[in-house]
């Protein structure tokens, strides 16, 4: 593998995301855009993904700084998580934030769950 | 008791008899969490549920749509109580922690802690509910999951054992086998772990639509079972057989007609007061004679009668 191929297994978030996220913390009047990514049992395919607007993070959690924005993430949450990119996705067929999310093995039909 | 077992079966048909049920597991749900996760991992609404009526059964499903277990939820002091099959309960615990991510929930292991009765036989619950019951501390009573049989289910303390067996000899309520207890889940379609309850079966083949909610809405498996169920797309049901002949049916064993199979045998007993086995199959949904010959593993021709749950008006 070369070093132009290699991908950290991290969580981003696209820039279109960061702007859609900024906009819901400044309208539930939070001075800074900080996301509580994780995942919780349940849903069609076993694990659904949560995405809350939080004022900081809670102890242990896993803190990523990307697009102006703080994400927060549990560890256990991190281990379905690592790689995803959560993008946002608009339009007349737009589903809202979206979960680029590699350890997903099926997704059920409305994107919310998944399988591991 | 010192009757045979086709005295034991009429003997229920005028009396209370109780069963030990020692093919039951419990676990002690606890923590704020905890029904909310329940409610995400299984098929009947349990948020909106008054557990001050008793309790109620849900289908703890795969992201397929099959069966893990069949599980009872009731509210305690601490939390809930959740029932399910003793041969089940490891598979269950690891089902519950592998989805417990964010939740606060501690689950234990209280099977060797209770003791698990059925009650059946005329009036039965409400001989129980009318004779002093309420001198028994952490005494639950279980929606029976008969349709047709007067039934109760009653999960104690071990520790009031004795108490609660005097208790029952008090109300000439007797103990009758095990035996009695799988005759009557034959005759009523009741599913079990390990027979009924497989991971190749999902709850509306199992004919337990009843213990799932279709407006709920997610939880593991909902995706299938709503799709299956709005689009009619259940391929087999789960029907009663009947026969004379004395077959060994130790796993599930396919039944063969004209060279095809159409189903297979998942429990077989012999039931002495008819002197006929009765058993509970999965048969293909379209296949719609009700007595066929038919090979069942190396015995040939033999004669079934298939009786499904909706024709079924008089079980006993």
């Amino acid at each position: 593998m070369t070093n132009s191929e290699f991908k950290p297994l991290t969580i981003s978030i696209s820039e279109n995301a960061a702007k859609h996220v900024k906009e819901f913390a400044i309208k539930d009047g939070k001075e800074t855009a900080n996301l509580r990514v994780g995942v919780k049992g349940g849903g069609c395919s076993g694990l659904t993904y949560i995405l809350d607007i939080v004022d900081g993070p809670s102890e242990n959690d896993k803190i990523i700084k990307d697009q102006g924005i703080e994400l927060y993430i549990d560890k256990k949450s991190y281990v379905f998580l690592a790689g995803t990119i959560l993008d946002y996705s608009g339009g007349l067929n737009g589903k809202g934030f979206v979960f680029d999310n590699p350890n997903a093995k099926t997704s059920c039909g409305c994107g919310t769950s998944f399988s591991v | 008791m010192n009757l045979d077992i086709k005295d034991q079966y009429n003997y229920i048909r005028n009396n209370i008899g109780t069963i030990h049920r020692d093919d039951v597991g419990c676990l002690q749900i606890t923590g704020e969490d905890a029904l909310d996760l329940l409610n995400r991992l299984s098929t009947n609404d349990l948020i909106n549920f008054d557990y001050s009526n008793g309790s109620i059964s849900t289908v703890l499903t795969t992201n397929k749509g099959r069966m893990i277990d069949l599980l009872t939820v009731v509210k305690n002091s601490k939390g809930y109580l959740i029932i399910c099959s003793l041969r089940a309960l490891g598979k269950v615990v690891e089902w519950i922690n592998f989805y417990t991510i964010i939740e606060e929930i501690c689950i234990e292991d209280i099977s060797s802690k209770i003791l698990y009765f059925t009650l059946v036989g005329p009036n039965s619950k409400n001989v129980l509910q009318n004779s002093g019951l309420s001198e028994f501390n952490s005494l639950n009573i279980i929606d029976s999951k008969f349709n047709y049989y007067d039934s109760v289910d009653i999960l104690i303390d071990v520790e009031n054992e004795n108490t609660f067996t005097k208790y029952l000899k008090d109300l000439r309520v007797s103990y009758i086998s095990n035996q009695i207890y799988q005759i009557i889940r034959i005759q009523e379609f009741i599913p079990v772990f390990g027979k009924e309850i497989t991971d190749k079966f999902n709850p509306l083949e199992a004919k337990l639509e009843k213990y799932i909610s279709f407006n709920k809405g997610c939880y593991i498996g909902q995706e299938v079972i709503a799709r299956l169920n709005t689009y009619n797309k259940v391929k087999r049901v789960l029907v009663k057989i009947e026969s004379e002949a004395n077959l060994s049916i130790n796993s599930a064993e396919k039944i063969i007609f004209k060279n095809q199979e159409i189903g297979i045998i998942t429990s077989y007993i012999y039931n002495s007061s008819t002197r006929k086995y009765i058993g509970l199959a999965y048969i293909d949904k379209n296949f719609n004679l009700n007595t066929i010959n038919a090979n069942i593993g190396v015995e040939n021709n033999i004669k079934l009668i298939f009786t499904r749950l909706e024709s079924s008006h008089h079980l006993l």
